[in-house]
């Protein structure tokens, strides 16, 4: 009779304290369940900002390091991008109040698209709302976070921006005359018809939005540049970024996914792009802003945000990203996110940098250039079959390749611009398809 | 009245898929044949004369329309080969007996040999009884394991080292899409390839209508009125890969050459996941040392039977060491990378649990036999 109480009584007793409170401090009540987790929002800001602060390390105050750095922080003043602001603003404050200085500086950037987008997109009953709020939106932000510096771009400025800095780079390279003699050759037209030509020159919605997001990235480390910014902090977060690799894969950019995903220099310059988001889901940055009573800081609504999109107006008339970032916005996909962004970035292109000095960078999107999986398969049937005598398929190799591009992948160069396949990507091609000859404002370095 | 955009003389009457070209009906067949013509040509699918190569016959539209082009093209274009049906019985009433069949059918009409593989005489399971035992979820495992050494062993009975399967643009660029979903790095890389010859298999096996969409191959169908048998397997379909599917149907929508493109960027990335080892660009991608592949992997998986997740295991094994080693399985001696091959661990589990109620239910005379052999 000494044990009266045995293991499995002690196992069975009910646990009052543990259950209503918060799993990780263990002393609030729990307000949010984070995968599959219990926790207040004490506790789910620190999970927050642990996150945001591990891509932080090479902006951290240091002992005897007094030199500032400069940030750009893009903002589409959307969810995340409004978030990610205000932690970039906590963090730097904290860094104000502990070390009574800050690493860095921040300058907060919007493109403005709405001068080509506001008639492509077919919501038409708000784009008039959109406008003022952004403006709106912007002048809050401003007063919300008085240390940042606020700039909003037209995205057709890309057409002038990169002109100067070309000036610039004239005196060090001759190539880079003969090529800007061609792209300013004198026209009158403003940056934005120029830019509205470009767009209603190319099939649909889909290669429109594809561009637009080029061009975007592209002024972005042009403004960067421009204003000795080392890093392009961008909001996306994980649920974002899977649509972003899917995307991509559908456009037929596979080649280049290293590039499009991954945190680091681009082919552009030596800018660092930095998504302190891309472990976090979408929904938890939903959850952040309502917690850190951050709406009123973005153009999208709680409304928007928080209820299931509408079915689109014209089907036909989405693009592909949208697509995609719906399909991840589903409840029912979301969980999918981590695994499509987790593989993406395990992919090594060992032969990257061989590939980009030996076939180039493509001139629309600046990436890497891929190379036709048949041409890299014929160079190994040569290869293999020296001994045979049926070297049929591989003498005639280039020529039926060409043709192939056209017969298979129903990629036929535009009259006139039969080298297109070196200079191009597949997927550049593939959204300039009948565009005929465009006037494409950025050149690669 | 809209004029081929080919040869400009008869009236268009195909609208294709691929680029929204508007063609007469001969123009479409010469183009399609046209396509899988290059598609071998180029890819050098048959390397030598005097072959003897296996289709994959299920009797559905992509082998009947893979027989029938093939055929076609080797008359034509004299690759020199010979082509012989192979066909897998999975033991599904109702579904299986019909297509076979058809099948039967097509070896008259093409003037082939035919061969049927049943999966009772390789395992002493048909996918009734499978399906009867572990229920509709999950079953498509099995039946995929069993399948793939099914044509090995089938190819090997006649002698045979090339099967040619009836995939199209749209299965591979669903695969494309569903090995990203699931986290499946080294099936990535090898989904879009168009010849396989991997270390667990002896044999060589080719796509040649990769390129063809599902579309085309029905419309080709249609109009050379081929015979072949469309209903869709009685057991749930894939609930993993309707989901790809119906992302891939609405992309298609916006952007017709979206099945092409992603088959495109799948074949990119069969370059790349072969030397995950090497050094490269790594420096660029801050974020490889967390690697929770894994975790996600099994997040996902959650719901199918506890074997798959072994079987990914093993995968994601293979993955980190580069290189797969060829051995034999201990139980069938069939060839394998594992000590015992994936259908053996499946056929295992289906016996170990067999509840000795099940047989005397099934009760018939095979059953008996069967589990018999095996438990002996």
């Amino acid at each position: 009779m000494e044990f009266e109480i045995t293991m499995a009584d002690i196992a069975n007793r009910p646990r009052p304290a543990a259950q209503n409170l918060c799993k990780r401090c263990k002393v609030n009540p729990p307000d949010i369940t984070m995968r599959h987790e219990a926790i207040c929002w004490t506790c789910f800001q620190i999970y927050i900002r642990t996150k945001f602060t591990r891509h932080m390390e090479p902006y951290k105050v240091k002992k005897g390091n007094l030199s500032t750095k400069k940030l750009l922080l893009a903002t589409s003043l959307g969810v995340s991008s409004t978030v990610l602001l205000d932690t970039l603003y906590w963090h730097r404050s904290l860094q104000i109040e502990r070390a009574k200085r800050s690493k860095y500086d921040v300058c907060v950037v919007h493109i403005d698209e709405t001068a080509v987008t506001g008639n492509a997109t077919n919501t038409t009953p708000d784009t008039a709302a959109t406008t003022t709020s952004v403006d709106e939106c912007i002048e809050k932000l401003k007063e919300n976070y008085p240390q940042f510096e606020f700039i909003r771009v037209p995205l057709e400025e890309i057409y002038t921006i990169s002109g100067n800095t070309t000036v610039e780079e004239i005196a060090s390279t001759a190539a880079g005359l003969t090529l800007d003699s061609t792209s300013t050759s004198p026209s009158s037209s403003t940056p934005l018809t120029k830019l509205c030509t470009l767009l209603s020159s190319l099939n649909s919605r889909a290669s429109q939005m594809d561009l637009i997001n080029i061009l975007r990235t592209r002024l972005l480390v042009e403004i960067a540049k421009q204003r000795n910014c080392e890093a392009i902090f961008f909001g996306d977060t994980m649920t974002k970024m899977a649509a972003m690799v899917l995307a991509e894969v559908t456009k037929g950019r596979g080649h280049a996914l290293p590039w499009l995903i991954s945190d680091g220099p681009t082919p552009y310059g030596p800018q660092l792009i930095i998504r302190p988001f891309r472990e976090l889901s979408k929904s938890e940055i939903i959850s952040y802003t309502t917690f850190a009573s951050l709406w009123p800081f973005s153009i999208i609504s709680q409304e928007t945000a928080t209820t299931a999109p509408k079915p689109p107006i014209k089907a036909k008339n989405q693009t592909i990203d949208e697509i995609m970032q719906k399909f991840f916005d589903d409840f029912s996909n979301s969980h999918l996110s981590t695994n499509v962004v987790k593989t993406a970035e395990k992919l090594d292109f060992a032969d990257d940098r061989d590939r980009a000095q030996r076939l180039g960078l493509c001139e629309i999107c600046g990436l890497p250039m891929d190379e036709d999986p048949r041409v890299r398969k014929l160079k190994n049937i040569v290869k293999v079959d020296e001994k045979g005598e049926e070297g049929s398929g591989s003498s005639n190799g280039s020529g039926s390749v060409s043709d192939a591009d056209a017969r298979i992948y129903c990629l036929e160069p535009p009259v006139g611009e039969e080298g297109l396949k070196e200079r191009r990507c597949y997927g550049c091609r593939r959204s300039t398809l009948g565009a005929g000859k465009i006037d494409w404002p950025v050149n690669n370095r | 009245m809209h004029r081929c955009a080919i040869c400009q003389t008869n009236r268009a009457q195909v609208i294709r898929p691929k680029n929204g070209q508007k063609i007469c009906k001969s123009c479409f067949l010469e183009v399609f044949e046209l396509e899988v013509h290059t598609t071998i040509v180029e890819n050098n699918i048959f390397p030598r004369r005097g072959e003897r190569v296996a289709i994959g016959a299920s009797g559905g539209k992509d082998s009947t329309v893979l027989a029938a082009t093939l055929k076609a093209l080797n008359e034509r274009y004299d690759y020199g080969v010979e082509f012989v049906l192979l066909s897998i019985d999975e033991g599904i009433h109702g579904y299986r007996d019909d297509s076979l069949e058809t099948v039967k059918r097509n070896a008259v009409q093409y003037g082939m040999e035919l061969c049927i593989v049943g999966y009772d005489t390789l395992y002493g399971w048909t996918m009734d009884k499978v399906v009867e035992k572990i229920g509709k979820k999950g079953n498509c495992t099995y039946c995929g394991v069993f399948r793939r050494q099914a044509l090995d062993r089938g190819a090997k009975r006649l002698d045979i080292s090339h099967i040619l399967t009836g995939h199209n643009a749209d299965d591979i660029a669903e695969t494309v899409l569903m090995n990203f979903l699931r986290g499946d790095l080294p099936r990535l890389g090898r989904c879009a390839e168009i010849m396989t010859a991997s270390a667990t298999s002896p044999m060589r096996r080719s796509k040649p209508l990769k390129y063809a969409y599902e579309k085309e191959i029905v419309l080709y169908a249609h109009y050379r009125e081929l015979d072949y048998f469309s209903t869709e397997c009685v057991y749930s379909p894939e609930a993993f890969r309707g989901n790809a599917r119906s992302l891939l149907k609405e992309l298609e929508k916006i952007r017709p050459s979206s099945v092409l493109d992603i088959v495109r960027s799948g074949e990119q990335l069969v370059h790349d996941v072969k030397s995950p080892s090497k050094p490269g660009c790594g420096e660029r991608n801050g974020c490889r040392g967390q690697d929770k592949g894994s975790v996600s992997g099994s997040q996902v998986m959650s719901t199918e039977p506890a074997t798959l997740k072994l079987l990914q295991g093993a995968a994601q094994t293979n993955d980190g060491a580069g290189i797969q080693t060829i051995g034999v399985c201990g139980k069938c001696g069939y060839m394998s990378s594992q000590p015992i091959c994936k259908a053996c661990v499946l056929v295992d589990s289906l016996n170990k649990t067999e509840p000795p109620v099940e047989v005397s239910l099934t009760g018939n005379m095979i059953s008996i036999e069967v589990s018999g052999g095996i438990l002996i």
